[in-house]
């Protein structure tokens, strides 16, 4: 019976490996005159080292399987734990038999306790929330409490970059929170009917911030931050009426927003000069820039679906790419794009030619 | 001096009870409100009722409603889902931990009596919080002050009152001594909620000699420059007021040699009380 067991899932690992060998190797998809998707590896996750040295590590986390491996296909750690694990490419951190969660290194050594509730990463740091949903806790590194953050009302949006964390509430006011916990600014958006922060960015400066506020009308928001301040620098009313969290990204030198709309993904300028829709379906999204190519990446998400999107900002579309059903995580680093599921990473680099 | 301080708890309470909501559930499944729970100050109610349709509390419009385990951003949504409604008053209701796949995320305009969605199984472990948020203010309203009372008369229950000072603690019974010096008044006390749990008071008064000298109502809580703060008349920073176990703590009261009569006044939202005094020897 274990024979077989064992003979079902290695049959199913070769026949994953053999799809994503044929989709990517045998039917390279013309990104554009200049630019082209090419697989370089597909590795099983299934026979994985406990604990493997190595250099830099990207962090993988697909359903219950956690772990690391190189940019050129070394798998270095592999677990499993039923409710998955949240991972940075630096720690990560899973339930502790005390009932909480605990902070672990890459490496695998555990480094601390955390309070708080449903600990995560964003922008590297860790953090977690309360179970009113009203504060913020910020880790350093090693796991000790760096601060607490009392937000007005229950966050409804929340972003970070390596300097600023920002929260919105159901309430519509946004505010953000320095390095060391103190009150960096504190704004209440308005212009419509209803207020409430529906989605936030951080731009990875921590200069700007954009929302995405109100309902009758909904609005667009950036500030930016002058002297000791952030004021509103641009802003534009939108169509939508979301009443939904809705997803929010900088891209290129924080000058283009991209935000969800119904159409689309929408990509405005925030000096006003550009205004411009990707016309891919997507109930949320993650978004990467390649200063190298000028090229920027669009993970779009919808219905369980994942799509690739290579583009030239602000919206020169180049090409797209349908990733398999079963990607569970996508990381894209430069212009290469790593992706697979709970057995399977995989690697795909555009390039040109 | 004190009495300006007194009427504003007073007044808050007079214009927030001309604000009319239902109760979104039996009220017979509260099983606790407005007060310290689980290391924290709980700025709502948490309602007991597996399985049951949480109702509107008045007429308004859904603002937000997310049932996914996180926002985009990673932040956690508390007890897995965050709904909200505002309300032509100016209030706003507040839901946590509707069942995932029950909110009805579909609604814009919302009325009195409307299902927001289903209260977790009972194997979940887990209930819905109900909050009242005054948009205006800033600021969560004890949500007693806004619905319909229930039928209570039970006095609440005051399970010690001791002085404390550094690691000594003295627990106050008849015929107590204490020595001179500055103390903290630490006060337990509690509220039975209608499941039958211990919940927090609605008021508390420590008269000193005659003279009242703490006076708290538990009818609001807020935040500002991400500090939270209690109680409109003396907006305590909740870190000054409450100890790690949930008890409160008045003072530093200044006691002198002689004799000192301490009477503390606990009442409950529908106007229940208990009453203690003492008499203590200061040496």
């Amino acid at each position: 019976m274990q024979e077989s067991g064992l003979r079902l899932r290695l049959g199913a690992i070769l026949l994953t490996l053999l799809a994503l060998v044929t989709y990517f190797f045998l039917l390279p998809e013309r990104m554009s005159t200049d630019l082209s998707a090419r697989s370089l590896w597909s590795v099983s996750l299934m026979e994985a080292p406990d604990l493997a040295e190595g250099g830099s590590r990207i962090a993988f986390s697909a359903g219950p399987r956690y772990g690391y491996f190189s940019s050129d296909g070394q798998v270095f750690f592999v677990a499993e734990h039923p409710g998955g694990a949240q991972i940075s490419d630096t720690s990560y951190i899973l339930p502790s038999s005390s009932g909480g969660f605990s902070l672990f290194s890459a490496e695998g050594e555990e480094r601390a306790v955390l309070v708080g509730t449903g600990p995560f990463f964003s922008a590297g740091r860790a953090f977690s929330g309360s179970r009113d949903g009203m504060t913020v806790n910020s880790f350093d590194s090693y796991g000790s409490l760096q601060w607490s953050y009392s937000f007005p009302s229950q966050l409804s949006a929340f972003d970070a970059s390596s300097s600023l964390v920002v929260g919105g509430t159901v309430d519509g006011i946004l505010e953000g929170v320095a390095m060391d916990g103190t009150r960096a600014f504190s704004f209440a958006p308005g212009g419509s009917r209803l207020d409430v922060v529906l989605g936030v960015a951080v731009s990875p400066s921590g200069d700007r911030v954009a929302a995405m506020t109100g309902i009758d009308s909904q609005r667009l928001v950036v500030l930016g931050r002058g002297g000791g301040d952030y004021r509103v620098i641009s802003h534009r009313y939108l169509e939508s009426n979301y009443r939904e969290p809705t997803r929010l990204a900088f891209l290129q030198d924080e000058r283009y927003i991209l935000y969800r709309r119904s159409d689309g993904v929408g990509v405005w300028g925030i000096d006003g000069n550009c205004d411009e829709i990707l016309p891919v379906a997507a109930q949320d999204f993650s978004v990467a820039y390649d200063p190298a190519y000028d090229v920027a990446y669009l993970v779009a998400l919808n219905g369980g679906m994942s799509t690739l999107v290579a583009f030239r900002p602000p919206a020169r579309i180049l090409g797209k790419v349908s990733l398999p059903d079963a990607t569970m995580y996508i990381n894209i680093i430069g212009s290469s794009v790593y992706f697979g599921n709970a057995t399977t990473v995989s690697r795909l680099d555009f390039v040109e030619e | 001096m004190k009495r300006p301080i007194l009427l504003v708890p007073a007044v808050f309470i007079l214009v927030m009870g001309l604000v009319a909501f239902e109760w979104p559930v039996d009220p017979s499944s509260l099983r606790f409100n407005f007060g310290f729970s689980g290391g924290s100050f709980k700025r709502g109610s948490e309602l007991g009722v597996p399985d049951a349709v949480i109702s509107a509390p008045a007429d308004g419009d859904l603002v937000f409603a997310c049932d996914a385990p996180r926002l985009p951003g990673g932040y956690p949504l508390p007890d897995g889902s965050l709904a909200a409604i505002s309300h032509d008053s100016g209030m706003m209701s507040i839901y946590t931990g509707i069942q995932p796949g029950s909110l009805s995320s579909y609604m814009g305009a919302v009325r009195t009596g409307d299902p927001i969605g289903v209260a977790p199984q009972a194997v979940s472990g887990r209930f819905v919080s109900f909050y009242v948020y005054d948009s205006r203010e800033k600021r969560f309203v004890n949500p007693f002050i806004l619905l319909p009372k229930m039928g209570d008369d039970k006095p609440p229950v005051i399970r010690s009152i001791t002085f404390r000072s550094g690691k000594d603690e003295i627990q106050l019974d008849r015929g107590v001594s204490v020595r001179q010096g500055a103390w903290l008044l630490v006060i337990d006390a509690s509220d039975m909620s209608p499941m039958g749990l211990p919940s927090a008071p609605f008021e508390l008064r420590v008269v000193i000699d005659g003279s009242e000298r703490f006076h708290t109502v538990y009818d609001a809580a807020w935040a500002s420059s991400g500090e939270s703060h209690l109680f409109s008349a003396q907006a305590v920073p909740e870190k000054d007021f409450f100890l790690a176990d949930g008890r409160a703590g008045f003072g530093p009261v200044s006691l002198t040699r002689g004799t000192m009569m301490l009477t503390v006044i606990v009442t409950d939202f529908s106007g229940n009380k208990r009453e203690v005094t003492y008499s203590i020897q200061v040496q």
